[in-house]
């Protein structure tokens, strides 16, 4: 990650956490199988930046977030939400709006 | 979960389902396989978020980053599917992970007095966004009070809950009563 895609991730996992209903942003980790195969592949997590994984590409950045939320808070409209809060934060940090973002709610609490 | 490699004979879906259900009823061909029976214990290990992880490389490190490590193990280790939410924007890809609305229920479970949620499975299109989808929960109860009335409060509890939370279309709701507790004692 270079430093402006840091600083990117750090401004939107903010810009999440400020979503109401949001309880925390998880680091998107190994998938299960990698994990299984060898636990420590989790130590990979990036240690700086935000929690929101931004990716800078030539067609547009990808941005991946994961979240557990309230449940207080209907899940639905909570992760429409979420997108469009980080769609609206990623095109104002990065000068246009990215060209795929994901947003996963892993926990509902 | 999206991982289709197998362990053995078995998805990880289907080693993660054994888990849930607490290896029982035991079931011998996951058992007598060594490489199903290997990943089932590293799964299991994932679960508690190990010892061994603590012990790496992690400590020194900040409190923040290993809670978000430990958050990412656990919930990774129970995600299950991931259940689409439907979505205009083609650009977006929106989702529920099925480890979520298990846990959902767990929790609603527990607010019901006597009730203990042992499993949920999700049936019929689930990976559809949108879809028709079969919930059954199984759970066990306490002999101390009506089991049938119990039974329907979690499921008003999980209709409602279901009704707000689920990117899916709940086609039907089953809450089954798979042990009584007698005494405490299952």
């Amino acid at each position: 990650m270079s430093d402006d895609v840091r600083s990117v991730s750090r401004g939107l996992t903010e810009v999440v956490l400020g979503v109401p209903g949001v309880r925390s942003v998880v680091p998107p980790g190994p998938k299960l199988a990698t994990l299984v195969r060898d636990i420590r592949s989790v130590l990979d997590l990036p240690r700086d930046g935000g929690a929101v994984l931004v990716q800078d590409r030539a067609d547009g950045a990808r941005i991946r977030v994961v979240v557990t939320t309230d449940r207080l808070v209907p899940t639905i409209a909570l992760v429409r939400a979420v997108r469009d809060a980080v769609v609206a934060a990623a095109a104002d940090a990065l000068g246009r709006r990215p060209a795929d973002v994901t947003v996963r709610v892993v926990e509902i609490d | 979960m999206t991982d289709d490699e197998r362990f053995g004979a078995f998805t990880l879906e289907e080693l993660s389902d054994y888990l849930d259900s607490h290896r029982t009823p035991v079931r011998p061909d996951i058992e007598d396989d060594p490489e199903a029976a290997a990943a089932l214990g590293r799964l299991e290990l994932l679960r508690t978020a190990s010892r061994d992880l603590l012990d790496a490389e992690a400590v020194g490190t900040d409190d923040g980053w290993i809670a978000s490590v430990l958050t990412s193990i656990r919930t990774t280790a129970h995600a299950g599917r991931d259940i689409p939410v439907p979505d205009d924007d083609p650009a977006s890809t929106l989702v529920v992970t099925e480890g979520a609305l298990r846990a959902l229920v767990r929790a609603l479970g527990d607010d019901v007095p006597g009730v203990t949620v042992r499993r949920t499975r999700f049936t019929g299109d689930v990976e559809v966004p949108g879809g028709q989808v079969d919930v059954e929960v199984s759970i066990a109860v306490t002999a101390d009070g009506p089991v049938h009335l119990r039974a329907e409060s979690l499921r008003e509890l999980v209709a409602a809950a279901f009704s707000a939370h689920a990117p899916f279309t709940v086609r039907s709701l089953t809450v089954r009563v798979a042990d009584l507790i007698d005494g405490g004692r299952p």
